[in-house]
C-alpha cells in the first residue's frame, strides 16, 4: 500500500470507528427524551451523551476524515506522492492523543460541558487539552496542503492546479482561519481558567471567539462533499464536469464568506448591537450563493451524464443516470436533503425570523439533516470510492452499499422531520428529559417517538456502513482503475492568477474579518468589568474549575 | 468569466470584481443595519440617526436611573459570592478554627456531628455555606436566637476559621464528589417521589432536581452538602423557606423551589438524603 | 467484480460537448436568478425590520452577577411586573442555575411589555413560543426584549441554554391576563402570578 493511501486509510478508520459509537449515543439520546422507557435514563449521564456525541461528531469525525480526504486528493490529483508525509504523521498522531485525552475526560463525567462549551460553564482542564491538540494538530495538515499546492504550482509554471487540489486547499485554509476563534478561545480564556491561572471568565468575549468557528467549521466539513459533487460524481454518473471555473468560484466564495458570518449565532445575544447583527445577515446571504452554484453545476453535470445515456425531454436525463452507483445515489439524496435542510437554514440566517426558532428543536433538526444528511451521506460515498483504490479489492457489493445509503436517507427523513415541527412547537433544545403528562407539551411526545424509529434506522445504516467498510478489506483482490476526477466539459488551458492561488482571497477574508468583528471583539476590552465567576460543571467548591 | 491569455495582474478582472462587490455589500450593508434599521423599536419611538447608530453599534443602552419610586429593598444576605469573598473563606486555618469551634461542640456535637435532630450536622459541610449562614446570624439575615447572640461575637475571621475547620472533620455529612458510573432510575420515569424530586425535579413545576445543586454528582456554591444530614432538620429549613421564615437565600433560590414542594415531598427527599445519618 | 475499461462509465467523452458560451451564459443566467432570489429575501428582511421594528436585540448593557441581590434594579423585592408611568410594563427576571426568580409572572394583554433579564451564574435562554420573545441571558450582561402580546393565555416558559445538570427542569410561567383583571398595583408594587 502506498504511503500516502496507508495516512489517509489510518485517518479514514479512525473517523468511522468514532462514527458509529457516536451513532449508537444519538440514538440513545433521541430514546431518553422521548416518552418511551429507556435503558440508563440518568440525566447526568445524557448530558455526557450529548457532549460525547458531539465531540465526536462535529470534531473528530470531520477532522479525521477531512484531513484523510486531503491527503488522497493531494496523493491522487496532483499525481505525485505528498510532501510532507513525516509531519502529517506526526499530526495524526497528536490529534489522536488530544482526541482520547478529550473522549476519556468526558467518559468520566468532568467534561458535561457540550461540544459548544459555552463559558462561565467550565469543564475539566483535560477536555480543552483535548480539543485543543485535535484542532491545533490539524493545523499541521493545512501546512501540507498548502505547501502541496505551492510546490506544484512552482513545478508547473502557468498550469491551473487541479480542480480538487485547489478545492482541498481552499478547505485547508477554511479550516485555519475558522479555527483561529476556537483556538483563541481555549488558549486564552478557558484553558488559563481550568488551571487556575485566572479568576474570572470573559464569557461574551469567549461565545464571540467562538461564533468565528461556530458557522465556518460547518463549511470546513461540505467542502469535501462539494469536492465529491464536482470532482467524482460526474465521473461516476459517465459524464463530465460542467464547469471548472465555477467550481473554483465557487470554493472562493465558500472560503471568503463563511467565516464574517458566525453573527448569526449570536443573533440572541445581548452583548452585540444590531448593527453587526445586520452586517453580518448581508454576508451570509452571500454564502447561500456558493451552494446554489453547485447545486446548479453539479445538475447541469449529471444532465450531461444523463442524456449522453439516452434521456430524453427536460426531466428525461434524470431517470437515465445510473442509479446503480453509490456515488449517484448519494449525489441525488443528498441534494433531496439539501433542498429541505436548506430552507431551514434560511429562516434562520434571516435576523429577526430567527427569533422563532432560536434554540429550539428546529436548530438541531436543521443541523442534523444538513450536516448529518447532505454531507454525511457523500463522506459515505465517498469512502466507498476510496476503499477499493486503498485496500485493492472493490467493493464486495454495490447493492449492499446502495441499501446503507438509503437506510441513512430515510433515516434522516423520519428523524429530522417531526424534530422541525417539535421546533417550531417550542421544543427547547439540550433537554435531558421531559414530563410529558404536562398539558402545555404532551402534543410534541409523539414527534419524538417518530425520531426514535428514525433513529434507529439510522443506527440500522451506520452498523451497514462498518460491516461494508471492514468486508472490503478481506476477499479477492482486484486491481481498481486509480481515482480519476472528472474533467470539465471545457477544459481549462489557462486560469487567472486569482483563480489559481489564495493570496487575493485570503487579503479579503481579513478585510471582511476587521469589518465584521474588528468592533464585537474589540468592545469586550474596553467595555466596562463584564467578566463573571467560572462555574464548574460538577462542583464549584473551590475557585478553579478542575477537580 | 474571463480567462487570461497570461497571468498579467494589471489586467486580471478579478481583484476589481472582489474589492468591488465587497465595497458595494459593505457600503449598502452599513448603511441599512446601523442607520436606517437602527431607527425602529419596538414599542417606542424611532430614534434619530445619531441615537440609531450608537443603539446598533451597542454603544447605548435602555438603562436610565429609576425615577418612579421603588418598592422598599429587600436583600436576603450581606454575601455575595465575589472572588474577594471566596479568598476570605480560602483563608481560613483549620487549626485556629478548632480553638473557635470549642463554643460549637455543646450543640453541634464533639466533633461536628450532632446528636439533635433539629440541629444540623456540620462536620463536611462545605465551608462557604458556614461562612455565609454566620454572617446571616450576624446581621439578622436568619433568625435563630442562640446563633444569633454566637455570631454576634465571631469575627468574619472567626467564621472562616470554624467554617475550614468543620470542612475537615471525618464522618459527617457525605462528600459531595461527582459519582461513579451513571445509574438507571434518576429520570423523570422514576416511579418513587422523593428519588424522583432528587435526581430529576418536576419540570411542569419548575422544581430542579436536588441532586444538581446539593449532590450527589453536582455541587453548587452556597448549597449545602445535605447527605447524612438530620431528616428532621431538612424537612424543618425546607418548611422555613416555603413560609417565608427563612429568607437569607440569594435570589429567592430555595423560597421559589420549596414553594412549590408538598409537605410529602419535603418528607421524601429528606428520607433519602438523611439515610446516610446513623443517629436516627 | 472488476471494473472494466469497456465499462460505459469509463470511457471519456469528447472535449467541448456542450460549447464555453453555452456554459458561461447558464451560469450567469443562473447567478442573476439566484442573486435575485436572496435580494428579494433580503428585502423581506429589512422591510419587516422597518415596518414592524422586528429585530434582534440591541441593548448592550453590563451588570455585575455577583451583587444583583444587593444593589439595583435586580434585588428581590424588584423582580416581577411593574407598571411603568406610561402605562407599559416592565418585567424584570433573574436566571440561575436552575430556576427563574419569579417563578410565574403576571401581564396583561395588549400591553408594551418590556422583558429585562440577566443571569446569576451561567448562560441561559428564554423563550415564549408563538411570541418574538427569545433570547440568551448571559451573566454580565442584561437581555433586553420588548413586545405585546396579542391574546391571552398561559405560557411555559423554557431555558433554551444548557445550563448544567438541572437544564431540563427549569420551567417556568408567563401568564398574559385582561387588562382589567391585571392587578392594578400602585407605583410601588411588583405583581407576581399570586396577587390576584
Amino acid at each position: 500500500m502506498q504511503r500516502s493511501s496507508r495516512l489517509a486509510l489510518f485517518h479514514y478508520w479512525v473517523a468511522f470507528a468514532t462514527f458509529l459509537p457516536a451513532v449508537l449515543l444519538g440514538a440513545w439520546q433521541m430514546l431518553v427524551r422521548s416518552p418511551l422507557p429507556a435503558p440508563l435514563d440518568d440525566s447526568a449521564a445524557y448530558y455526557a451523551s450529548v457532549t460525547l456525541h458531539g465531540t465526536a461528531m462535529a470534531y473528530v469525525v470531520t477532522t479525521f476524515f477531512t484531513m484523510g480526504f486531503g491527503y488522497a486528493v493531494a496523493a491522487t490529483s496532483l499525481g505525485r506522492p505528498i510532501r510532507g508525509a513525516t509531519a502529517s504523521w506526526i499530526g495524526f498522531v497528536i490529534c489522536l492523543v488530544g482526541t482520547v485525552m478529550a473522549v476519556a475526560t468526558i467518559l468520566s463525567g468532568r467534561a458535561s460541558v457540550l461540544y459548544t462549551f459555552y463559558p462561565p460553564l467550565m469543564a475539566s482542564g483535560w477536555y480543552y487539552g483535548g480539543a485543543f491538540l485535535l484542532i491545533g494538530g490539524s493545523m499541521i495538515w493545512v501546512v501540507v496542503m498548502i505547501l502541496n499546492m505551492t510546490a506544484w504550482k512552482r513545478d508547473n509554471p502557468g498550469r491551473p492546479v487541479p480542480l480538487p487540489m485547489f478545492a482541498i486547499t481552499a478547505t485547508a485554509i477554511l479550516w485555519a482561519w475558522a479555527a483561529t476563534g476556537v483556538l483563541l478561545e481555549l488558549v486564552g480564556i478557558l484553558l488559563p481558567r481550568a488551571f487556575g491561572w485566572s479568576d474570572l471568565i470573559d464569557a461574551a468575549l469567549g461565545r464571540t471567539l467562538f461564533s468565528v468557528t461556530l458557522h465556518a467549521i460547518v463549511y470546513f466539513w461540505l467542502m469535501p462533499a462539494y469536492i465529491a459533487f464536482y470532482t467524482l460524481v460526474p465521473l461516476a454518473a459517465g459524464g463530465r464536469m460542467y464547469s471548472d471555473t465555477m467550481g473554483r468560484l465557487a470554493f472562493i466564495m465558500l472560503l471568503v464568506f463563511s467565516l464574517p458570518v458566525g453573527m448569526h449565532h449570536l443573533f440572541m445575544d445581548p452583548e452585540h448591537g444590531s448593527g453587526f447583527k445586520f452586517l453580518q445577515t448581508s454576508l451570509t446571504f452571500l454564502v447561500v450563493l456558493p451552494t446554489l452554484l453547485t447545486v446548479f453545476s453539479t445538475c447541469a453535470s449529471l444532465e450531461i451524464a444523463g442524456r449522453i445515456r439516452g434521456g430524453r425531454g427536460l426531466l428525461g436525463w434524470i431517470p437515465a443516470l445510473p442509479w446503480d452507483e453509490p456515488m449517484v445515489l448519494a449525489v441525488g439524496l443528498s441534494l433531496v436533503m439539501l433542498g429541505l435542510g436548506g430552507f431551514g437554514g434560511l429562516i434562520n440566517m434571516s435576523y429577526a425570523m430567527n427569533a422563532m426558532i432560536h434554540n429550539t428543536s428546529w436548530v438541531t433538526a436543521h443541523f442534523h439533516l444538513i450536516f448529518g444528511g447532505t454531507v454525511v451521506i457523500m463522506y459515505f460515498a465517498i469512502a466507498y470510492e476510496m476503499w477499493p483504490r486503498i485496500t485493492g479489492r472493490p467493493l464486495r457489493s454495490k447493492g449492499l452499499a446502495r441499501a446503507q445509503l438509503w437506510l441513512w436517507f430515510w433515516g434522516m427523513l423520519i428523524t429530522t422531520i417531526p424534530w422541525h415541527i417539535a421546533g417550531l412547537m417550542g421544543q427547547p433544545r439540550r433537554v435531558a428529559a421531559f414530563d410529558y403528562t404536562d398539558p402545555l407539551i404532551a402534543h410534541m411526545g409523539p414527534l419524538v417517538i417518530i425520531s426514535v424509529i428514525g433513529g434507529v434506522v439510522l443506527l440500522g445504516s451506520a452498523i451497514l456502513l462498518i460491516v461494508i467498510l471492514v468486508r472490503s478489506h478481506f476477499g479477492a483482490r482486484a486491481q481498481s482503475e486509480p481515482l480519476g476526477y472528472a474533467v470539465a466539459v471545457n477544459p481549462p488551458v489557462q486560469v487567472s492568477p486569482a483563480l489559481n492561488g489564495f493570496g487575493l482571497w485570503n487579503a479579503i477574508v481579513a478585510a471582511l474579518m476587521v469589518l465584521a468583528y474588528g468592533y464585537p471583539i474589540g468592545q469586550f476590552f474596553f467595555l466596562k468589568q463584564h467578566s463573571v465567576p467560572a462555574v464548574g460543571i460538577t462542583t464549584q467548591s473551590d475557585s478553579s474549575g478542575q477537580r | 468569466m474571463v480567462r487570461e491569455q497570461g497571468p498579467f495582474k494589471h489586467d486580471d478582472p478579478w481583484p476589481r470584481i472582489a474589492w468591488g462587490t465587497m465595497a458595494v455589500v459593505f457600503i449598502v450593508s452599513f448603511l441599512i443595519g446601523f442607520i436606517v434599521l437602527g431607527r425602529f423599536q419596538q414599542n417606542g419611538p424611532a430614534l434619530g440617526t445619531w441615537a440609531a447608530f450608537c443603539r446598533a453599534v451597542g454603544l447605548t443602552a435602555d438603562r436610565r436611573r429609576a425615577t418612579e419610586p421603588q418598592p422598599p429593598q429587600r436583600t436576603p444576605t450581606r454575601i455575595a459570592w465575589t472572588p474577594e469573598t471566596l479568598a476570605r473563606i480560602a483563608s481560613g486555618s483549620e487549626q485556629r478554627g478548632d480553638f473557635v469551634a470549642l463554643n460549637c461542640a455543646a450543640c453541634h456535637g464533639e466533633r461536628g456531628v450532632s446528636p439533635s435532630t433539629l440541629i444540623p450536622t456540620l462536620a463536611g459541610m462545605n465551608p462557604a455555606v458556614i461562612y455565609k449562614q454566620l454572617d446571616d446570624y450576624r446581621s439578622g439575615k436568619r433568625l435563630w436566637g442562640v446563633m444569633s447572640a454566637i455570631a454576634a461575637v465571631l469575627t468574619d475571621q472567626d467564621s472562616a476559621d470554624v467554617a475550614a475547620y468543620f470542612a475537615h472533620r471525618p464522618d459527617g455529612l457525605a462528600a459531595v464528589a461527582a459519582e461513579g458510573a451513571p445509574a438507571g432510575g434518576r429520570s423523570l420515569r422514576q416511579h418513587d417521589p422523593g428519588l424522583r424530586l432528587v435526581f430529576a425535579g418536576d419540570p411542569e413545576r419548575g422544581i430542579p432536581p436536588c441532586a444538581a445543586c446539593h449532590g450527589p454528582g453536582a455541587e453548587k456554591l452556597g448549597a449545602p452538602a445535605l447527605r447524612g444530614q438530620h431528616t428532621e432538620y431538612i424537612e424543618r429549613q425546607l418548611a422555613a423557606f416555603a413560609q417565608g421564615m427563612r429568607q437569607n437565600d440569594i435570589n429567592e433560590q430555595m423560597r421559589v423551589i420549596a414553594h412549590e414542594l408538598t409537605p410529602n415531598e419535603m418528607h421524601a427527599v429528606a428520607v433519602y438524603y438523611g439515610a446516610a445519618d446513623s443517629h436516627e | 467484480m472488476a471494473e472494466q475499461s469497456s465499462n460505459p462509465l469509463r470511457r471519456p467523452l469528447p472535449d467541448g460537448i456542450v460549447p464555453e458560451e453555452v456554459v458561461t451564459r447558464t451560469e450567469k443566467r443562473w447567478i442573476m436568478i439566484m442573486a435575485a432570489m436572496l435580494l428579494v429575501m433580503m428585502a423581506i428582511v429589512v422591510l419587516t425590520g422597518i415596518s414592524g421594528a422586528m429585530h434582534p436585540s440591541s441593548n448592550v448593557e453590563v451588570v455585575d452577577p455577583t451583587t444583583l441581590h444587593l444593589q439595583g434594579e435586580f434585588v428581590e423585592s424588584n423582580l416581577g411586573t411593574a407598571v411603568e408611568p406610561d402605562g407599559s410594563v416592565t418585567v424584570r427576571i433573574i436566571a440561575e442555575q436552575y430556576e427563574f426568580a419569579p417563578h410565574c409572572v403576571q401581564v396583561p394583554v395588549g400591553t408594551a411589555v418590556k422583558f429585562r433579564l440577566t443571569s446569576a451564574d451561567v448562560v441561559h435562554g428564554f423563550l415564549l413560543p408563538d411570541t418574538n420573545v427569545n433570547t440568551m441571558v448571559v451573566p454580565g450582561f442584561v437581555a433586553e426584549v420588548r413586545t405585546r402580546f396579542a391574546k391571552e393565555g398561559e405560557y411555559a416558559m423554557p431555558c433554551h441554554e444548557f445550563c448544567g445538570l438541572g437544564h431540563h427542569a427549569m420551567w417556568a410561567h408567563v401568564r398574559v391576563v385582561p387588562q382589567e383583571r391585571f392587578a392594578n398595583p400602585t407605583s410601588v408594587e411588583r405583581v407576581g402570578c399570586a396577587t390576584q
